[in-house]
């Protein structure tokens, strides 16, 4: 069930008039609906991983409570561990134990009889991370634990967000589902602004994009090193439209429901350096591990000062390329962004904001987004190449004399599409998503709603729906 | 809930969606035989007297001639292709609700070949078949036009593309006549023909090496003869392919007419058997019969069950 089909807009429709209709001002009868709505959600794709769900849910949300009766330190530790054990232990057999059992048997040349026929349950890299934090500001004292179970099995199968994030804090969504939630005009409207906006990200520019790149990354090794790289550019678009069409469209549905959930993307096109994109991209994930990995990481090495920095955000970046699945070319799409900080450690210019100085950006500002890109769209040849070899043959064609050619591909429709996309952004870069337009005047408004949904009816492409970020 | 901030909120919105629904339930009443190559399968009437089978069997039997031969019957196409329509239980189920449920007498033309009872060797469980994910496993109108329950499950494209490609600007290529015979027109000049059918050698000894003759499709070929005998008289038909395909063919299942002989004495129905007449016919790519030649094939069809239903009386 894809926010896209058509059975999901019919479950939505039906799930937000019961929720408000029906249940109107009764929060206990609404959770219940809502989490059964969720689970009905989840059991779509496959009702077996739902025993699993449920099961983790149950077994963080005994864990939670324990964490927070235990006085001893000792015995507050070993439960922490054995619920890090549970959740990571999860992870690791679904995502990467034939990952390690193939490597393992082909480094030593064994016969391999272990591999298992392992299906990757939806969502659980992003409820599996809902379930750490929860039980790591437990011990931290950053939050108590749940008492109401049902808020908390809420927290971790909210459906908007269930199959690819964001990756809500606890002490975010808690909260909210324990209070009445309200209606207003104002958000409803500001979360189908959001909706559109993400649909036609989707269905319009990433899946428009979609059989292009495939068509490249299928073929590299005939194609030419300019198509090759215009073939990673347009995946960027592409990846870029896909998620964060999602994530709005995630929001969007959220905020139906009266919540307020974590923001995943701030205009990342736009970084004027790596730090800055990674601090607009996939901002769940990036401040998740920022929390749980890498501060305590600085800490652990803060008598090395800068050397000690590069260490932290190495294996911060890491972490964050084998997040994405049980590859050696993820992990080093991970080594090649931490390795991207380097200069800018060196520099200081870690943590350096830049704001645009004008509405259009200067040359020099310019000059820095085109780079950071450019080294975006360089390492991103490591996520799509499922090999090493296959990267490195990426690579080789990039690197050779064809680079001077003329791209293959090039679609005016297209080019035209992303145009719209970066223009859309501009215009909205200091706002909370790109369709935060509430300061035009309604007629302008209207009609750049009646624009988005001409685009969606006239270049939508509806065969695909599922979404890039679904596999991890 | 703040009821008067929802009202307004519902009422904006309905707009938007009215016009949506209006300028999608306008631009569905345009489709037809350009719109997809399996549109026009689902908008009905439903048939009495039924072909099946996969791409072959879709261009190679032309209803018209049948109607033309069978004074008294009305003959619907009802094969789509090796994806969607293998012989299968998603088949047989699609059968039930396509087929006129107060048939008695009707004739049924089974069109097979190698590939149409076979499955990707690793293929483990029915769950895996290639047709589950068809039209045909979800469809639950079959006489319905226009047909907006197929287009919103199984129309990918923009509908604009239904209206910009429809028939009066011009017929389509692949084009489906209402009775589900794919009209498949294309420039058979010798040259061309050579590289289609050189082209289509490739992809079949690639696609022989993937494919083992499947027993639980052999089964379900029987499941289907066995429904549509209840409601008629069933014919099963082997269609060729040029030299080149049928050379394959035999490679790959070199009894493949014994075991489809075999199954239609078992059931007692009749097997018709043209692959050795292959060089009678033209084939566009070498696999799917040229539709001139579709015709005259139909016919001889036509001929073979006629003489059969001569003799039965």
């Amino acid at each position: 069930m894809q926010f896209t089909s058509l059975v999901f807009i019919l479950f939505f429709s039906v799930v937000f008039a019961v929720y408000w209709w029906v249940l109107g001002k009764k929060l206990k009868a609404q959770n219940i609906f809502l989490l059964l709505a969720s689970y009905v959600f989840y059991a779509n794709w496959d009702w077996r991983f739902l025993i699993l769900l449920i099961i983790s849910s149950g077994v963080s949300y005994y864990l939670g409570l324990k964490i927070s009766e235990t006085k001893t330190p000792g015995k507050k530790k070993l439960l922490v561990n054995l619920g890090l054990l549970f959740s990571i232990g999860t992870l690791f057999y679904f995502k990467y134990f034939n990952f390690f059992i193939d490597s393992f048997a082909e480094l030593f040349n064994i016969k391999n009889t272990l591999t298992l026929t392992i299906i990757l349950p939806l969502g659980i890299s992003f409820y599996t991370f809902r379930m750490i934090s929860y039980l790591l500001d437990i011990k931290n004292n950053k939050l108590k634990a749940e008492t109401d179970m049902l808020a908390f099995f809420n927290y971790i199968a909210f459906f908007p967000s269930m199959t690819s994030g964001p990756i809500d804090k606890a002490g975010l969504l808690l909260p909210q589902l324990k209070k009445e939630r309200i209606f207003t005009l104002e958000n409803g409207s500001d979360a189908a602004r959001q909706i559109l906006l993400g649909a036609f990200k989707k269905l319009v520019v990433a899946n428009s994009i979609s059989p292009v790149t495939q068509e490249i990354f299928q073929n590299y090794d005939h194609l030419s090193g300019s198509t090759v790289a215009y073939g990673m550019i347009l995946f960027l678009f592409e990846m870029y439209a896909d998620f964060s069409g999602y994530s709005d469209m995630a929001i969007g549905f959220a905020k139906l429901l009266g919540f307020k959930i974590t923001k995943n993307f701030a205009f990342p096109l736009f970084a004027q350096n790596i730090a800055e994109y990674w601090r607009k991209w996939h901002i769940s994930l990036t401040s998740w591990l920022t929390e749980y990995v890498f501060t305590p990481l600085v800490i652990q090495f803060r008598d090395y000062e800068k050397k000690g920095l590069i260490a932290a955000i190495i294996l911060n970046f890491i972490l964050i390329g084998a997040w994405h699945g049980p590859r050696f070319t993820f992990v080093l799409f991970g080594l090649l962004h931490g390795l991207y900080y380097v200069p800018l450690i060196l520099n200081d210019k870690l943590n350096k904001k830049k704001k645009f100085s004008k509405s259009v950006p200067t040359f020099k500002e310019l000059g820095n987004i085109l780079l950071t890109m450019a080294m975006v769209c360089f390492a991103l040849v490591l996520f799509v190449a499922p090999t090493l070899t296959d990267a490195v043959g990426m690579y080789g064609r990039i690197f050779s004399l064809s680079v001077f050619s003329v791209p293959e591909f090039m679609k005016i429709k297209i080019l035209g599409l992303i145009g719209i996309i970066i223009l859309i952004d501009w215009l909205n870069k200091d706002k909370e998503h790109g369709l935060e337009i509430s300061r035009f005047k309604p007629v302008t408004r209207r009609a750049f709603y009646v624009f988005l949904i001409f685009m969606i009816l006239y270049f939508g492409v509806f065969g695909n729906t599922s979404f890039i970020y679904e596999q991890f | 809930m703040n009821s008067s901030d929802m009202k307004k909120f519902l009422f904006k919105i309905s707009f938007y969606i009215l016009a949506v629904a209006a300028v999608l339930l306008w631009l569905g009443s345009f489709a037809d035989g350009n719109t997809d190559d399996n549109y026009r399968h689902f908008i009905g009437p439903k048939p009495s007297n039924i072909i099946l089978g996969d791409s072959r069997g879709s261009q190679a039997l032309v209803p018209d001639v049948l109607d033309a031969k069978f004074k008294d019957r009305k003959f619907d196409n009802f094969s789509l292709n090796l994806t969607e329509s293998p012989y299968g239980q998603v088949y047989l189920e699609a059968i039930k609700k396509k087929l006129n449920p107060d048939t008695k007498d009707g004739i049924f033309i089974l069109t097979v070949d190698p590939w149409n009872v076979s499955t990707g060797k690793d293929v483990k469980d029915a769950k895996e078949y290639t047709e589950n994910t068809s039209a045909l496993a979800d469809m639950h109108f079959y006489d319905i036009a226009p047909n907006y329950e197929y287009l919103l499950k199984h129309y990918p494209k923009s509908w604009f593309n239904i209206y910009n490609d429809r028939e009066v600007i011009g017929k389509s290529n692949t084009y489906l006549h209402k009775n589900g015979w794919m009209e498949v027109t294309v420039d058979i000049n010798p040259a061309d023909l050579r590289k289609r059918e050189a082209s289509k050698i490739i992809q079949y000894k690639e696609f022989a090496n993937t494919q083992k003759v499947s027993q639980d499709r052999l089964n379900a070929l029987e499941d289907i003869i066995k429904y549509l005998d209840t409601k008629g008289t069933v014919y099963l038909v082997r269609i060729p392919g040029f030299k080149g395909v049928m050379d394959i063919e035999n490679a790959f299942s070199p009894d493949f007419n014994d075991i489809i002989g075999s199954v239609a004495q078992k059931n007692n129905v009749k097997f018709i058997d043209f692959s050795s007449q292959y060089d009678k016919y033209l084939y566009t790519d070498g696999n799917h019969m040229y539709k001139e030649s579709g015709k005259i094939f139909t016919a001889q069809i036509a001929d073979s069950i006629l003489l059969d239903k001569k003799m039965l009386k």
